[in-house]
């Protein structure tokens, strides 16, 4: 059977242009499902700026200090689209960037997000845990304790933002895990 | 197949990858704009949060003159005291050196930089009573139509409790003087008359209290042409340009005596620290304004603590910001009621 040239040529060149389709339909998606990505980071670093915002001033209205810490527990998704996202608590006041919240998808580092957090120095009475992990007591509570680290996985239950009056002129807050003792 | 068949192929797939490119694109798009709106409704909750409830670092900036913005290390506007702390409630010299007719003017772009907002957001604050009051004055008379309304609507407020005392310069004793004080309600139509008489000085303010069912309101109105305007920072008085004043001072306070306001008065000091600082010996916790004298004896200098004003990081535009998004809250500044509103927007989306 004779095939023509031309219908050879033809045919490869359309193969070849709908391969050529097919991945930029695949590009464009990823691109949308990364700015949703982006969109939703955004939210939860938002979200968990706020609240450190909020219990660290509730904190500071106590005027005595304190041996134990306030906190709130934050409903977090536990995944963004199947994919696994951290939240870190970042200092870059000696960059003139001050503290912000950055949450960044595990498996995509250049999908990130961050929200300041309005306080800029470090001349403050105010110590945000950025790189230190440890525990802290809540009152009342014998049988869990705050988990304090300067990042924490998404997908984790019990991610809470703390605060805590160590003495009259230094609080320090963070981020962390709600855990149970040993646990 | 034809060579035009394979070319038609081709067109129909790029036209199918095109549109489809633009249909997920204009889906989503909703969706998107939902989602930079909530983002920042929360940021300005963040930043509200932080306005309201921090005392600031110094904590004692507004009424520290010492203190420029490079030494301010964190930003807020809430009162600061070493004992007891009260929710939402501002420290009036903080908010005054938001103003930016005052000489310890904080510019926006300090603040923006404290609450670490980089260049990404815009914000304006208004400040403002939580009720209207105004006044109309009788010519050639010192007869007053006082109103008040709501902040919305401007509905008339009824069975407000008006406390009225004038302020004048008493050109036979060179001093400041005062008339007794004037108790009165409004009626139906949110309004009602204080009369004072007849004073021919233009040298003379009206101060009013103004209290219903616990929202209190103070207003000072020059009611004279003679009268100057200063600003009030801590124990300072600061003016906008050099006078020669009095070495006394009348401070107007207000109390409340047997579940009533009224207004009183008490002397103080001053003392001259630049051409245009000068300090009073002390200073009332219920001070709302301080009155005093040019040396030549032609002009009323009158300074108040109130705080109705608007500051916004861009210079000279009227609030309406299309792509803001505005909140408010009920915060108490000085004792009385005010209504503080923040728009915050992004600078590009």
């Amino acid at each position: 059977m004779d095939i023509p040239l031309k219908h050879v040529i033809g045919t490869i060149a359309l193969i070849g242009l709908i391969i050529a389709a097919g991945l930029s339909y695949t590009i464009i998606i990823s691109f949308i499902e990364a700015d949703v990505n982006k969109k939703q980071l955004n939210q939860i670093a938002e979200h968990v700026a706020l609240n450190l915002v909020e219990i660290i001033s509730l904190v500071n209205f106590a005027n005595y200090s304190d041996i134990y810490a306030q906190m709130k527990i934050l409903k977090l998704p536990s995944d963004l689209g199947g994919k696994a996202y951290t939240i870190q608590l970042i200092n870059e006041t000696s960059q003139n960037q001050g503290y912000y919240v950055q949450t960044q998808l595990v498996t995509r580092k250049d999908i990130t997000a961050k929200s300041p957090i309005p306080l800029n120095s470090t001349q403050t009475q105010l110590k945000l845990i950025t790189n230190e992990e440890g525990a802290i007591p809540v009152r009342g509570e014998d049988t869990k304790i705050i988990q304090y680290s300067g990042t924490v996985y998404g997908g984790t239950h019990d991610i809470v933002v703390w605060g805590w009056k160590e003495s009259l002129w230094t609080t320090r807050a963070g981020i962390g895990l709600w855990k149970s003792i040993g646990g | 197949m034809h060579i035009y068949e394979y070319l038609f192929t081709a067109i129909i797939i790029v036209l199918i990858l095109l549109s489809s490119s633009t249909m997920i694109e204009t889906i989503s798009e909703p969706s998107h704009s939902t989602s930079e709106k909530e983002q920042l409704k929360v940021t300005a909750q963040k930043i509200m949060t932080q306005l309201l409830l921090d005392p600031g670092n110094p904590p004692d900036w507004g009424n520290n003159i010492d203190i420029d913005p490079s030494n301010l290390t964190t930003f807020g506007l809430a009162k600061y005291s070493e004992t007891t702390r009260e929710a939402y409630v501002l420290d009036s010299d903080k908010v005054l050196r938001l103003n930016n007719t005052n000489p310890l003017f904080i510019p926006p772009s300090s603040v923006i930089n404290l609450l670490n907002l980089g260049y990404e957001y815009g914000l304006a604050l208004e400040f403002y009573p939580a009720l209207n009051v105004s006044i109309t004055k009788t010519p050639s008379s010192d007869r007053y139509n006082v109103s008040v309304t709501s902040d919305y609507g401007e509905l008339p407020i009824v069975l407000a409790n008006v406390t009225a005392r004038m302020y004048y310069h008493n050109s036979s004793s060179q001093t400041i003087a005062s008339t007794d004080a004037i108790f009165s309600q409004t009626v139906a139509d949110g309004k009602c008359i204080v009369d004072f008489g007849n004073f021919t000085t233009e040298m003379k303010i009206l101060s009013l209290v103004i209290n219903y069912y616990g929202i209190r309101i103070v207003k000072s109105f020059p009611v004279g042409s003679s009268v100057t305007q200063a600003h009030l920072i801590g124990n300072y008085a600061l003016l906008n340009q050099a006078y020669n004043l009095s070495s006394s001072a009348t401070e107007i306070i207000v109390t409340k005596k047997g579940g009533v306001h009224t207004i009183e008065n008490v002397a103080s000091n001053l003392n001259k620290i630049e051409d245009t600082i000068f300090e009073l010996a002390y200073v009332e916790p219920s001070t709302v304004a301080i009155l005093t004298l040019s040396e030549d004896g032609t002009k009323l200098i009158f300074a108040s603590k109130e705080v109705t004003l608007t500051y916004s990081s861009i210079q000279g535009v009227s609030l309406s910001f299309p792509f803001a998004y505005s909140i408010e809250r009920s915060v108490t500044i000085g004792g009385s009621a005010y209504v503080v509103r923040l728009y915050l927007w992004r600078m590009s989306w």
